[in-house]
């Protein structure tokens, strides 16, 4: 079976730790978010083709500036998720830098935006259509919520038929 | 001449046609005659190539970089070329290599002295442990140091796991696990997590192209080998040396020679390192190492029994000597306790003379010690002394003063106590002593007798008869009469052996007190009859009869206890006339065995009761033998009184 580095990315608590533990099944402590900057789980996630891929998700501590050790950890990774909070439109700010530093660090890559926490219905300001404008080269933009799971597994699953079957996108 | 001329004219018409033909060929060629003619040029001139090709050969380089067929052929050139220059100008090399060599020199060096202190540690840590104490024995044994014996010890390994993870994606390419091993729960999470801690301290720490080489895990070390594209990370049990990082580093060469281009275009697709497996498990059997303990464990056996052997023999020497010493002491006991012997001098420094002082009265000291084996292996030296113990010093007065055998010697502390009888010669010598013997103070006489003059008197002194026996002399012969116990009569002969005057003794008018006593018994018992009725039933009053008859035969056979006379007791049937003859003989039968069975029921032993039956009543004229009775007939054989003594 295929394997693939995927990361987790976004500003400070957007909820990306919380969307992966939706997900997979935790192998290590959340401390080495703390301690390390980052935490790997895996997950085996079913395509809609039949195929079956395994993901190794790096859980990439919240950053609103790409630092040397963060594009460390992106090295690799064949596709990844960008979070932002929709209760904070700020991030969504966020998620376009990290996604200029990893495609101008390393090269362009799938990546699936997630507007996440979209369970606030009254606090929700930001809407996807600005994500859209903001982040077109995206493979799709999901409003997730990891209180009802809404679109959690979708997101993996878009971005693992995406990172499968769709050459990286230019910027 | 003419050929001359003929000449000029031929050349001056080559030149016109020449001319006309170079007309000719602007016409047909026009302008691509003068690039055909710069590129006749061109070949004609031999540097022109060679600078066409120095100013392609980079590009033609740069493209052909990747081709192996390219590669393979430059490989060679390179070679001789580097060789040469080597050979010709080595320092040049020497500057231009130095500053790579510089640091691969010291990272050399470096791993060095790591594996040099590990070892050192390992030795240190060993030295003062348990087992570095059974290693220190071992180095004592082999006459090896004990640091080969810790290193030979200590260089025990095995290479569990072996992981091959990719440095860019941080995911698990391969994996090689050992029999025994279980697969972890998630080798890839733990791969990319292995890989985040590198990229973490890469940053964090060193900043360069170094990270994590090893983590201690308990008993297990985990080795984390980086390639430039790939890392070997190899999980070890027990002590490994530095030269598996050597050989687990070729691997990991060899592995980024074979897929190169495979590790750079690995994006999370396993299938092209198909091959990858066996080099993996070639990390784990190269460094697989039997353990000697088991070995070690083994040659305990013969030790052990040499060890049993060695006790044994230890323990046998030391009970065998300690029963030598129990007979050496008690020896020396004996000779403590005889007298007339002193130990003055015992085995002085362990040896075996021994000095004693003895008395020319006492027993000789190997006798003394009743053990010849230690008589024989002791050297006894004796110094003669007189002795003042009591059974010395009354033998020594038996010698001085020679008593008579009636009169008997004893001491009293130093009080000589003479008791008994002894002629009055004697007596007056002794009494005239002037000087007493040597350790005895005083002498005590009051026990001590004249011994009598009158034959008559020393005989009756010395056999002290009962009363109603009567002596008498007739010429120095004594003649006894009355009565006198058996056990009396018995011991005259000895009372009268050695009574000094008497020539004879006669007791055959002696009568035995115990044989007269028993002859009276049998008196009653003679002719005693027991009544039956009409058959061979006892009548009642037979009963105090059958007792008393009972209680007399058991006296009778006490004092044959004492005085061994014959006894012989019949017992009688008789009947009347009545019946016929046949009848009367079968109840005189009846009638004797019933009597022998009444007296047996009242303690008599039957065996010397014999049944007899009487005489019909024809041609008997005894009354007796016509009555319906039984009688008893007892004889007693008297013994012979023994002789007492004739001279």
């Amino acid at each position: 079976m295929e394997s693939r580095k995927i990361c987790i990315l976004g500003d400070f608590a957007v909820g990306k730790t919380s969307l992966v533990q939706r997900f997979v099944n935790n192998q290590f402590s959340d401390k080495y978010l703390t301690t390390l900057g980052v935490k790997v789980d895996t997950k085996q996630v079913a395509l809609d083709d039949g195929r079956a891929l395994k993901l190794a998700i790096w859980d990439v501590a919240g950053t609103d500036t790409p630092t040397q050790l963060f594009l460390r950890y992106t090295r690799g990774a064949a596709g990844y998720l960008l979070v932002a909070d929709r209760t904070r439109p700020e991030t969504l700010e966020a998620c376009v830098r990290l996604r200029d530093a990893v495609a101008g660090t390393l090269r362009p890559l799938p990546y699936v935006f997630l507007g996440n926490k979209s369970d606030l219905v009254d606090q929700c300001r930001l809407q996807q259509g600005i994500a859209q404008a903001r982040l077109p080269d995206a493979l799709d933009w999901l409003e997730t919520s990891v209180l009802t799971g809404e679109h959690v597994e979708l997101a993996f699953r878009r971005l693992a038929a995406g990172m499968l079957s769709k050459p990286p996108s230019q910027v | 001449m003419s050929d001359s001329r003929l000449g000029v004219a031929d050349a001056a018409g080559s030149a016109a046609d020449r001319a006309a033909l170079e007309q000719v060929r602007g016409l047909l060629l026009g302008e691509d005659r003068a690039r055909l003619i710069a590129l006749q040029q061109r070949l004609e001139d031999p540097e022109r190539p060679v600078a066409e090709l120095a100013g392609a050969l980079s590009d033609a380089v740069r493209l052909r970089a990747e081709d192996e067929r390219f590669i393979a052929a430059l490989q060679r050139p390179v070679d001789q070329c580097i060789q040469h220059s080597v050979e010709r100008n080595p320092q040049g090399l020497a500057d231009a290599l130095f500053p790579v060599m510089g640091p691969a020199i010291r990272r050399a060096i470096s791993e060095a002295l790591k594996g040099i202190v590990q070892s050192i540690n390992q030795a240190v840590e060993h030295s003062i442990s348990v087992k570095g104490l059974r290693w220190r024995i071992e180095a004592w044994r082999s006459g090896t140091s004990f640091a080969e014996v810790v290193l030979k010890n200590t260089l025990l390994y095995r290479v569990d796991a072996a992981y091959l993870i990719h440095n860019d994606t941080g995911l698990l390419i391969e994996h090689a696990l050992a029999e025994t091993q279980t697969t972890l729960k998630d080798e890839d999470a733990m791969s990319a997590m292995l890989t985040a801690i590198q990229d973490f301290i890469q940053d964090s720490f060193t900043g360069a192209n170094e990270g994590l080489e090893s983590v201690e895990i308990g008993g297990r070390s985990l080795w984390v080998l980086r390639g430039p594209k790939a890392t070997l990370a190899c999980v070890i049990t027990g002590m490994p040396p530095r030269s598996l990082r050597e050989q687990l580093a070729d691997t990991l060469r060899d592995l980024h020679l074979s897929y190169r281009k495979q590790f750079e275009a690995f994006d999370g697709d396993k299938s092209p390192f198909a091959g990858v497996e066996p080099l993996l498990q070639d990390c784990l059997t190269l460094a697989y190492r039997e353990s000697s303990e088991d070995k070690a464990r083994v040659s305990w056996l013969p030790w052990l029994l040499v060890g049993l052997l060695l006790v044994s023999g230890l323990g046998w020497l030391g009970w065998t000597q300690y029963l030598w010493d129990q007979r050496l002491d008690a020896a020396r006991s004996r000779l403590e306790q005889a007298p007339g012997l002193v130990v003055v001098n015992w085995r002085p420094s362990g040896g075996r003379r021994v000095l004693l002082l003895a008395d020319p009265l006492a027993e000789s000291p190997a006798v003394v010690m009743a053990d010849a084996e230690v008589a024989a292996w002791l050297d006894l030296q004796t110094r003669p002394y007189l002795s003042a113990d009591a059974p010395i010093l009354l033998q020594r007065l038996r010698q001085q003063l020679a008593p008579p055998a009636t009169v008997t010697l004893n001491l009293s502390g130093a009080v000589l106590h003479v008791d008994g009888q002894a002629p009055e010669a004697w007596i007056q010598g002794l009494s005239a002593l002037q000087v007493l013997p040597l350790g005895v103070d005083r002498m005590d006489l009051s026990a001590l007798n004249r011994e009598a003059t009158d034959l008559l008197a020393r005989v009756q002194a010395a056999i002290d008869p009962p009363t109603g026996v009567e002596l008498t002399l007739d010429a120095a012969v004594l003649s006894l009469t009355g009565v006198a116990s058996w056990d009396w009569i018995n011991g005259l002969a000895e009372s009268v052996a050695e009574l000094p005057g008497l020539v004879g003794c006669d007791n055959q008018r002696l009568v035995v007190a115990e044989l007269r006593q028993a002859e009276a018994i049998v008196q009653d018992l003679n002719g005693m009859l027991f009544a039956f009725g009409e058959s061979n039933k006892l009548l009642p009053d037979a009963g105090p009869r059958l007792d008393q008859a009972a209680a007399q035969i058991s006296e009778l056979l006490a004092l044959q206890q004492t005085v061994p006379f014959g006894l012989e007791i019949d017992v009688i049937g008789f009947s009347d006339q009545t019946g016929t003859e046949r009848w009367r003989a079968w109840l005189r039968e009846r009638r004797a065995e019933q009597v022998i069975r009444q007296l047996g029921e009242r303690g008599v032993p039957t065996a010397i009761l014999h049944p007899l039956p009487g005489p019909g009543f024809e041609p008997s004229d005894d009354l007796a033998a016509v009555a319906e009775q039984a009688q008893l007939r007892v004889q007693l054989q008297p013994v012979p009184l023994p002789p007492c003594w004739v001279r």
